[in-house]
């Protein structure tokens, strides 16, 4: 029987967000793996190194995470009214106005995640999760608007609720798809360097 | 002056766990030591981002061993006490058994 081996999207994520002891972190999951643990418990681990990244980026930078979020909150429903003329007009052209909504949906979260994936200082790391939880909170207008559009039809104004909690996670999962590209690209360039 | 670096639990734990298996502590052993004596189930990234913190603060040293193919080519990081560490988690020790009631402690 082949012995288990570390999923290479988990080594991805572990080598981005396992800290200064990512290499040994690695060394320990083949070694766990080998010794009979579960892909199941690989996965917990690459879950609970990517909560320890964010929980350590927003206590080191506590100021800069609440100060970011506050601030993009703030920004996003300043600049809502603005946006609602935009959409209007691109309400009247089919494919401009998917590309509007994706943009805010899907190409501003990834976008964010990008920024996120190729931050090597905790500070910016906590700016941007600031940025990114005040974008994704669903309260936000112009996201909200952008899912009435998208998920419920043009013109809508009332969501249904399982669909206002479930498109951020669908912007997260964007995110970390942002971040992830980020770090392979990151790490190409620093091997092609070396 | 120099503010004085406190020790938090986890942090007292894992030091205790990295004195207690000198030369022999690393991620998975320290891991696997807090569990069986502590009944505490760590996260491997809860045990390095604290072992961070502690080296940070100068109480342990690192050293890396030779890689080996079990663990696809990676090497161990094997932690030890600094002399600091080791006065820093004596100290803390005594201070917590000190501030225990009587007849607490078995």
């Amino acid at each position: 029987m082949n012995p288990r081996r570390v999923p290479w999207l988990a080594l991805a994520l572990l080598r981005r967000f396992g800290g200064r002891y990512s290499e040994s972190l690695e060394g320990d999951m083949h070694e766990e793996l080998a010794a009979g643990r579960s892909t199941f418990w690989c996965w917990q681990q690459v879950a609970r190194t990517m909560m320890v990244y964010a929980s350590t980026s927003v206590r080191q930078r506590l100021v800069s995470f609440a100060a970011a979020a506050l601030f993009f909150a703030a920004a996003l429903w300043s600049i809502a009214p603005a946006t609602a003329p935009v959409m209007d007009w691109a309400r009247g052209f089919e494919s401009l106005r998917l590309l509007v909504q994706l943009g805010w949906l899907a190409g501003v979260p990834f976008l964010l995640g990008g920024l996120a994936g190729s931050a090597r200082r905790h500070r910016v790391g906590a700016i941007l999760l600031g940025a990114g939880l005040a974008y994704m909170t669903p309260i936000t207008t112009p996201f909200d608007s952008a899912v009435c559009d998208l998920c419920v039809g043009p013109g809508s104004a009332v969501i249904p609720g399982a669909v206002r909690w479930l498109t951020p996670f669908g912007s997260a999962l964007l995110a970390g798809l942002g971040a992830w590209i980020a770090t392979r690209i990151s790490r190409t360039h620093q091997e092609s360097l070396a | 002056m120099r503010r004085r670096d406190y020790l938090g639990h986890l942090e007292l734990m894992v030091l205790l766990a990295v004195w207690r298996l000198k030369p022999e502590a690393y991620g998975i052993s320290i891991a696997r030591e807090i569990e069986q004596q502590c009944g505490y189930s760590m996260a491997l990234a809860g045990i390095y981002s604290t072992l961070e913190r502690l080296q940070d603060k100068g109480f342990i040293k690192s050293k890396r061993g030779a890689p080996t193919p079990t663990r696809g080519g990676r090497a161990r990081t094997y932690f030890d006490l600094t002399a600091t560490g080791l006065e820093e988690a004596q100290s803390t020790f005594h201070a917590l058994t000190r501030l225990a009631p009587k007849g607490a402690l078995p």
